[in-house]
């Protein structure tokens, strides 16, 4: 559509011009054509006029009959085209005539037989049955100003309405690209509108599909809790009432179960944010600084490590929980690592003015240079049981249970990642107000 | 125009004027018969006088309608054939030598007194006039042009002719 209209912006003023310039070739020619023919018919009529009077006058010439030429020639003055009329002798002397005021004289004398075209002027042979006696000299008067502006006005006119065709178009041509211009602006104001509301609904639904699972699951990992401790208090009252001894092989297995079932249900009650937390002061750098050890010695010898510690607020979070999930996610930055690689742990203050998440944040981000994720896999990293890892290596609850800490903290938690370029993983805790450490 | 004196009296510029308008009414006169082509216009002369005399002077280089002009003295009593215009000197006009010419297509002028060829050329006022005998000059199968009669000072009309 907008191929098509520049195509037509650039067409429509080349024609109007054409047709401009077409218009004033024909004024012109128009005009031209008629001065021609007005001039022409001017000196075929002093030409007339010149011959009537020659054919009048031979005998007062010839017989220098000044007063006799003088009546022929006087009625000249009423015909207001004639400036001048003179009678001449054969010899080239003047008889008689007249000129007008602010037009030029007659001639003094007439050389020769050749015709004076310049001036308008117009000079006939006086003949009297072939014997030639003299001369009559007309002088033909300048075209009156009015005459000749009316005769120029058609062209102008032409002109003008030549002129006014250009501008009309060109306005139109203006107008007619500015709102195109218009159109498009409006356009892409509108694409980028449904893009953001695409957007939100994704965050949206992403969101309540976390919040679903997150009650689904929070409510059978809380009964199952429950269950478990049933069953582990029961098991403990039967091993006293039959006199086990504390060691017992099958005692110990089913206690190791219920262990396990319980730090399970912990996890998926992590998620659905509805574990018990004790939150306090944490410095994040103190914390990350801490786990140096942790940290070092969960990653491979081939695995660098890089800190940006440059947070200077506190956040209030349950420590170590906070400590599993650092560390979770450093794990799963390693098993990102197919062979040596980098894993960055950057820390820094960060104020959102984002719509739903305003305020002062402490981020915590940690980026690895893995093999990255999948845009269909990025879309489900935060759903508890998701895993690529193979059956029995990973229980598909790190990120889950990271995101449900996060938020229960008042947080969110972002992952940025594309096959072959790694990933990102951006944790933001609400600052702790007017509180800062100094730089670590 | 300027005229060179031949006889013993001095020429006055009437003399002049008139030898030259001797010739100058041929234009406006229409012959019966065209002067053959290349052959010279004939005027004669009869008598002499100072106009006669003046006469193959001022006519010299002129022509009528391509004709040069041919200016030819005739005795009183040869017939004036082949002359176009007849010029009649004063001294001949008394004793009637006209009637020698009267029915011929000769355009007959003289001047001043006697007896009036078909053109009398005369001065009034300083002024070189001439009266017209255009029922005459009818009688001699001569055509006068009007233009010509307009200019004249008495013009004897032709009978049936308009005043």
């Amino acid at each position: 559509m907008s191929g098509f209209s520049l195509r037509g912006n650039r067409e429509l003023p080349w024609a109007a011009v054409a047709g401009a310039i077409v218009l004033l070739l024909a004024g012109l020619f128009a005009a031209f054509y008629e001065e021609a023919l007005y001039q022409s018919q001017r000196a075929q009529g002093g030409l007339e006029q010149a011959q009537v009077l020659a054919a009048s006058v031979p005998a007062a010439l010839s017989f220098g009959d000044r007063k006799a030429a003088e009546e022929y020639v006087r009625p000249m003055q009423v015909n207001p085209e004639i400036a001048a009329a003179g009678l001449y002798h054969r010899d080239g002397d003047l008889l008689t005539g007249f000129s007008r005021a602010h037009s030029d004289p007659l001639p003094p004398r007439l050389n020769g037989a050749k015709h004076l075209a310049d001036d308008g002027a117009i000079v006939v042979p006086v003949v009297q049955s072939g014997t030639p006696l003299g001369w009559v000299y007309l002088g033909l008067s300048a075209e009156p100003r009015a005459n000749r502006i009316s005769r120029y006005a058609v062209v102008a006119l032409l002109a003008f309405m030549a002129v006014f065709v250009i501008m009309g178009l060109g306005n139109a041509q203006t107008q007619l690209k500015r709102q195109s211009q218009r159109l498009s602006e409006a356009n892409l104001r509108l694409e980028n509108e449904i893009a953001e509301r695409e957007r939100i609904e994704e965050a949206l639904r992403q969101s309540q599909k976390m919040e679903a699972l997150g009650q689904l699951s929070g409510g059978i990992a809380h009964d199952l809790n429950n269950h478990l401790m049933i069953i582990k208090g029961n098991l403990h009252l039967l091993k006293k009432k039959i006199g086990l001894p504390g060691e017992d092989r099958h005692v110990q297995g089913a206690d190791e179960g219920i262990r396990r079932a319980a730090a399970l249900t912990q996890r998926v009650l992590s998620f659905s944010r509805k574990q018990a937390l004790s939150p306090v002061e944490v410095d994040l750098n103190e914390l990350i600084g801490d786990m140096g050890d942790l940290i070092r010695n969960s990653l491979r010898e081939n695995i660098s490590i890089e800190r940006h510690l440059q947070s200077t607020q506190r956040v209030q979070v349950d420590r170590n929980q906070m400590e599993n999930i650092v560390l979770n996610i450093v794990v799963n930055a390693r098993d990102a690592l197919p062979g040596a690689g980098k894993v960055t742990i950057a820390t820094r203050d960060a104020v959102l003015d984002e719509s739903g998440a305003p305020g002062s944040f402490v981020v915590l981000e940690i980026t690895d240079t893995g093999i990255g994720m999948a845009p269909e896999v990025l879309a489900r990293a935060f759903d508890p049981f998701f895993t690529t890892k193979p059956v029995g290596q990973g229980t598909g609850l790190g990120l889950s249970t990271a995101y449900g800490f996060v938020t229960q903290s008042g947080g969110h938690m972002r992952i940025k990642s594309s096959p072959g370029a790694g990933a990102t993983i951006t944790i933001f805790l609400p600052a702790l107000p007017g509180d800062e450490v100094g730089c670590g | 125009m300027s005229v060179q004196a031949t006889g013993a009296e001095p020429a006055s510029l009437e003399d002049a004027v008139k030898a030259a308008y001797v010739y100058k009414f041929a234009p406006f006169v229409t012959w019966p018969a065209p002067v053959a082509p290349g052959a010279p216009f004939v005027i004669c002369t009869l008598g002499s006088d100072r106009v006669s005399a003046l006469l193959p002077q001022v006519a010299e280089g002129q022509r009528v309608d391509d004709h040069p002009i041919h200016v030819r003295q005739v005795a009183e009593n040869e017939p004036a054939d082949g002359c176009r215009i007849l010029y009649v000197a004063d001294e001949m006009q008394a004793a009637g030598d006209l009637d020698g010419v009267r029915g011929k297509p000769i355009l007959t002028i003289t001047s001043e007194d006697g007896p009036a060829g078909v053109i009398h050329l005369s001065t009034a006022a300083r002024h070189v006039v001439f009266d017209i005998d255009a029922k005459l000059a009818a009688q001699d199968g001569l055509q006068i042009s009007s233009k010509l009669l307009g200019l004249a000072r008495k013009v004897n009309r032709a009978s049936g002719a308009p005043p």
